[in-house]
């Protein structure tokens, strides 16, 4: 009887303390959810009361050819940018896991990209990828190459935003860093006892050791990639002709230029699919290739 | 006697004293701009008018944004009591009955067509109500630099008339590198604030049937001057990727390729005169936008603010107060007022010489535009009085936005998509207006189908 009260006291407790954040969740982030879920299965301009039209988004949707352009423009930007990143992040850690004089000024500089407001850091990078005076086509002019026109050009604007995010892969050079700081030292040394060279020892210890940490960013990367908005929103407006009309700039655009909420809401639930399919494939693949101690 | 008369005045005193001291003051929230020239102009209207005091908050930073927060704002049933709103969006928000009908008002107050120009004055009604006030407005004209055309043998003072001068101007005006690469262009038909609808009007085009309920953007006379645009830019300006690249060089004011002569003509808005008058070396000059065909009559576009009150106010009569004053010549002349101070201040802290300027700005109201004219034009240097004359005087033959429709906004973003494809050669003219037709006639549709107004 006692410890009931006891257990009903604790249980209170718990609930007692972790109700601001639950009032919260179903409030701000669980009522939404739901609340766009039945919003997807209906007409609603916000202005007036949604109108229950069953599938109806969903079947215009598939019709709808800038849907499928802005997802095409989703993926090919998800493709280029996860591998160059977690390369880059990856390369970039190991460097900056040297044992070298003046280290912890090194990873504040590369660092710091990522801790740039991103509406300064669009402004920026206009300027970097200006085609005649931007840095990185004076760069390619010096060793004689001619550089793009970048954000004016059908092919070269999504490249050039890859680019961009690539500079700001600092936070994953950190958990990289973390990362490699948790590999045992003594393997190291026993594999040295045993005769592996450098090269050696990086591929059978680093990277296996290093593999779920690279599956976490890869799995965090995609579900943020396929958010991509604010580079295509200041940047771009989704141009030149369309070719950097990324999904999530389309919804918002549907959302609130449009006054199609409806249409939206249910393009959000197929982004959350998508990335929700995707997500369960890689782990279903990650039991070939990551590896835990 | 005396003394009743005495006590029977201080009593009356007393009452109509009281009755002014203790009437209630009504707040109206009013979600607009917040710079220091307009919150000084709400205060004077609040000494104008004691009982009506106006909270002020600022509807968005970026003026295409405004519809995010105020959706949210209608949506949550707490939308202010008066607003900004972006002629371009007016109608589909209109539809949805989001604004307080002030036909009623405008009835007994006789506010009159006749008293405003007549595009933006006709932007603000739907379904025969009217919803909105125009407040400031804006027009586009063409502007060329006289620098350049001496330096090619041009007549400085002679200005392009029609799309074929344009071109034989541009012939001469283009300049290139050993390697081929233009360095100087004539004329860039899709930059400075043209965008296809004023080449589509200038030709003729109609982008909607008269119900407002058909787009009919593959109009023969719109796919002709998109044509046109195509064959310009590939013709003069090295096609639409190198003149996009190019113009991707000049970012920010002072680099200006008109003003650092790289680009000699350009359609762009009369908020132009105030950036030019800030470039004394520059000589240029201002003209209608060049038709298709001599002997064809010139228009352009306007687009702009409208005021407008909330449907669900409580306090109608004190907001139509407000706003009547603000788009009319009372509040353009305390606005214009509150701008020189303005800029009589920024002249102090950075120490410019000589003595700011007001331009006045287009007021859709035409008695606003006699007041702010009579005062201000005349102290203005005559050239740019003659340059102002052309960009008021265009409020008479300009298109308003709100002509794009009920989904206004679908249309822009579906024309301007339909152009990039047309310049960069990823569809014909025709096949891209026609793209573009059966979207935005699709949202069309749509939109009409949810319309709340009836």
């Amino acid at each position: 009887m006692r410890r009931s009260n006891l257990k009903r006291q604790e249980i209170f407790a718990f609930y007692t303390f972790i109700s601001p954040w639950l009032i919260g969740f179903v409030l701000f982030i669980g009522g939404p959810i739901i609340a766009s879920l039945y919003f997807s299965l209906t007409n609603y301009t916000v202005l007036s009361s949604p109108e229950f039209i069953g599938f109806g988004n969903y079947s215009s949707l598939f019709n709808d050819p800038l849907f499928w352009k802005s997802l095409y423009n989703t993926v090919y930007y998800a493709v280029l940018f996860i591998p160059l990143g977690i390369l880059v992040a990856f390369t970039m850690s190991i460097l900056l896991n040297q044992d070298l004089k003046g280290l912890a000024i090194y990873r504040t500089i590369y660092y710091l990209p990522s801790i740039v407001p991103a509406v300064a850091n669009a402004i920026l990078w206009i300027w970097l990828l200006n085609p005649q005076w931007g840095l990185i086509n004076m760069l390619l002019k010096a060793i004689g190459i001619q550089g793009p026109g970048w954000l004016t050009s059908e092919q070269w604007a999504k490249p050039g935003l890859v680019l961009m995010s690539i500079w700001g892969v600092g936070s994953w050079i950190i958990i990289y860093l973390a990362g490699l700081q948790g590999v045992p030292e003594q393997l190291y040394e026993a594999a040295e006892v045993d005769g592996a060279t450098k090269l050696q020892r990086f591929f059978y210890i680093t990277v296996p050791l290093m593999t779920p940490t690279i599956f976490f960013t890869l799995v965090t990367g995609l579900i943020g990639a396929f958010q991509v908005f604010t580079q295509a929103y200041i940047m771009t407006n989704g141009g030149p002709v369309n070719s950097t009309l990324f999904y999530a700039l389309y919804l918002f655009r549907n959302a609130f230029n449009y006054l199609k909420m409806g249409y939206a809401s249910a393009m959000a639930w197929i982004l959350f699919l998508i990335v929700l399919v995707l997500t369960l494939i890689q782990f279903r693949l990650a039991r070939k290739w990551v590896f835990y101690e | 006697m005396n003394k009743k008369l005495t006590v029977f005045l201080s009593i009356l005193f007393l009452l109509v004293f009281t009755s002014t001291a203790f009437a209630e003051v009504v707040t109206i929230s009013f979600w607009g701009w917040i710079s220091p020239e307009w919150v000084a102009t709400y205060r004077d209207f609040e000494k104008q008018y004691p009982n009506i005091k106006i909270k002020e908050s600022l509807i968005s930073q970026e003026w295409a944004s405004t519809s995010e927060k105020f959706l949210a704002a209608m949506a949550a049933g707490n939308a202010p009591d008066a607003s900004v709103q972006n002629s371009h969006q007016f109608s589909q928000w209109a539809s949805q009955d989001t604004f307080y009908d002030i036909t009623p008002f405008t009835k007994k107050d006789k506010v009159a067509a006749k008293d405003w120009f007549a595009p933006q004055w006709k932007g603000t009604f739907f379904a025969n109500k009217q919803f909105a006030l125009p407040g400031i407005t804006d027009t586009r004209v063409l502007y060329w630099n006289k620098n350049m055309f001496k330096q090619v043998g041009l007549n400085p003072e002679v200005a392009p008339k029609t799309w074929k001068d344009l071109e034989n101007f541009s012939e001469k005006l283009t300049k290139k590198d050993a390697s081929g690469n233009i360095t100087q262009f004539g004329f860039i038909p899709y930059w400075g604030n043209s965008w296809t609808w004023i080449y589509g009007w200038l030709n003729g085009g109609r982008f909607l049937d008269s119900t407002g309920k058909k787009v009919t953007c593959d109009d023969p006379r719109i796919v002709y001057a998109l044509d046109w645009m195509v064959k310009f830019y590939d013709k003069y300006c090295g096609g639409a990727q190198v003149a996009a690249s190019f113009l991707q060089g000049f970012q920010g004011a002072a680099n200006d390729p008109f003003v650092t002569n790289k680009v000699a003509m350009q359609i762009n808005g009369n908020w132009q005169l105030w950036f030019f008058a800030t470039f004394p070396q520059l000589e240029y000059g201002a003209a209608p936008p060049p038709v298709p065909k001599e002997g064809m009559k010139p228009t352009t576009w306007s687009c702009g603010s409208y005021y407008a009150i909330s449907a669900n106010t409580k306090h109608p009569e004190e907001a139509w107060t407000f706003i009547k004053w603000l788009a009319g010549p009372e509040g353009a002349k305390a606005y214009a007022k509150n701008v020189l101070e303005q800029r009589k201040k920024d002249w102090t802290r950075q120490q410019l010489s000589g003595e700011p300027v007001y331009v006045p700005d287009l007021f859709n109201n035409k008695q606003a535009m006699k007041v702010l004219q009579d005062e201000y034009l005349p102290k203005l240097p005559s050239k740019v009085q003659e340059e102002y004359k052309l960009v008021a005087d265009a409020l008479n033959w300009t298109h308003s936005c709100t002509e794009m429709g009920l989904v206004g906004l679908t249309y822009w973003n579906e024309m301007d998509a339909a152009t990039q494809a047309a310049l960069y050669h990823k569809m014909t003219p025709k096949e891209a207006l026609l793209q573009c037709k059966q979207r935005v006639q699709k949202a069309l549709d749509e939109a009409w189908a949810q319309v709340k107004v009836k």
